[in-house]
């Protein structure tokens, strides 16, 4: 679902994806878009402050498109599941992907349950800002050096590490990118899906209301 | 005081860091190793009631650093120290491997807190099983004659039965304040009894009734009506 004119719209058909074009006050008025899997909102004036607007009436995937790839820390932060430039490689992925990346980045209530008290989580939520992105390093070393064994490790570290937050969307992320290793399979779709995941949860931790 | 004494061996420092965290709410005395070699030498130099050991772990796997470690306490004949896998949940195969390897279970990650609550819980009475009941020398060090110690326990023990019904009751009716008063009471009488096992109740129900919100403690005040009725038999074996 995206407004008309967008080179976006011919790519998605050739990957024979279902296009439905609507205006964003077309879609406000019939929110959520059931029929739709996701939503592809592309850099307008006032875009975030219409997602805004969107998720608060009912939560929905909305994947930013033909978005500077600067501003993802504003797109993250208010609300959007993914925000992509001209990569046709990373939004091929997401879409490939859905599954894996949709849902609330954060979900405080899962982490509470797992850890038992507020004060754990939020020590927990310091350490894992900290560690995540040297974690995430360690990974694209692996995929890099083309070693599925070692890859298929330190997934299974950030995978073990990121379970403690609960099933969200970077936890699903980390394990398929570990079972892709194991299987020998075709990983930079799966380290994508991970890397956008996790932007987007750095940046709901960074943004999210302290107790 | 019956403090579990854990090894936590985990290579992911996140991990690393909400278990030991957990435990260390828990009560227990923690130490990290982060791959299997450090945690065979450690469970071989340390005395841990209690070791949870990661199955995929670098320079040695959780799996072959028990064999290590069984195979240790066979050659000296030691009591097997517990310890449980942490594994992910859909690796079943590690499960099965982590018992053939000689450990007592497993936990699933991510570790819940309530899973390690339970594991903790159990460990704790074995531990405090395992304290002295009564160190005498040191109670008639303190109270100079039998008589007097003779005398000090009967008082006890006259007003602990009493205190353990209200304790009991406040427990049932949620008033927290007087639940905290009763095991304050408790807590004072116990340093004088020279229990390590009665003092170890009493402290587990301290640091439990000092938690907000308040746990059930129905399972700590029968520890410690237990504990109590031990050594009530064992110093005044006539009943007063």
């Amino acid at each position: 679902m995206v407004e008309e004119g967008y080179p976006v719209c011919s790519l998605l058909e050739s990957w024979n994806h279902t296009l439905v074009l609507t205006s964003r006050a077309e879609a406000l008025a019939n929110w959520p878009p059931s029929a739709s899997d996701v939503l592809l909102l592309p850099l307008l004036p006032d875009s975030l402050d219409w997602a805004v607007q969107a998720r608060q009436l009912h939560p929905f995937p909305i994947l930013g498109v033909h978005w500077p790839h600067s501003d993802r820390w504003a797109v993250y932060a208010a609300g959007l599941d993914g925000c992509l430039d001209q990569e046709q490689e990373e939004l091929r992925a997401l879409l490939d992907h859905l599954s894996l990346w949709v849902g609330e980045a954060y979900r405080p209530d899962l982490a509470l349950e797992i850890m038992g008290t507020r004060s754990i989580v939020e020590q927990i939520l310091g350490v894992f800002v900290a560690e995540a992105p040297r974690l995430f390093e360690e990974l694209q070393v692996s995929c890099r050096s083309g070693d599925f064994a070692r890859l298929a490790r330190a997934a299974h570290r950030f995978s073990g590490g990121v379970a403690m937050l609960g099933p969200i969307p970077t936890q699903r992320a980390a394990q398929a990118l570990e079972m892709a290793a194991k299987d020998g399979a075709a990983v930079d779709q799966p380290l994508l899906v991970l890397e956008q995941t996790l932007s987007r949860l750095l940046s709901t931790l960074k943004h999210r209301r302290q107790p | 005081m019956s403090v579990v004494r854990v090894l936590l061996a985990e290579d992911n420092p996140i991990g690393q860091a909400v278990v030991r965290l957990m435990l260390e709410g828990e009560g227990c005395q923690v130490t990290v190793v982060c791959n299997g070699c450090e945690a065979a030498r450690e469970a071989m130099q340390g005395d841990y009631h209690l070791i949870l050991m990661d199955v995929q772990m670098p320079v040695l796997s959780g799996l072959e650093a028990t064999l290590q470690i069984r195979g240790w306490e066979q050659q000296r004949s030691r009591a097997p120290a517990a310890i449980v896998a942490l594994t992910v949940l859909a690796e079943e195969e590690d499960r099965i491997r982590s018992v053939e390897a000689g450990m007592n279970g497993f936990l699933s990650k991510p570790v819940r807190v309530d899973d390690l609550r339970q594991l903790i819980g159990r460990l704790r009475k074995e531990v405090a099983q395992d304290l002295p009941l009564f160190d005498r020398p040191r109670a008639l060090e303190t109270f100079a004659t039998e008589t007097i110690l003779s005398d000090a326990l009967s008082d006890f023990f006259g007003r602990a039965q009493v205190v353990l019904t209200e304790l009991v009751s406040a427990s049932a009716d949620g008033h927290e304040s007087a639940v905290r008063e009763k095991v304050h009471w408790f807590r004072g009488g116990a340093v004088y009894l020279f229990s390590p096992r009665v003092l170890a109740a009493c402290e587990e129900l301290s640091r439990l009734s000092g938690q907000q919100p308040m746990p059930p403690l129905k399972p700590a005040i029968d520890d410690l009506q237990r504990a109590l009725g031990q050594l009530e038999e064992w110093v005044l074996p006539s009943g007063g």
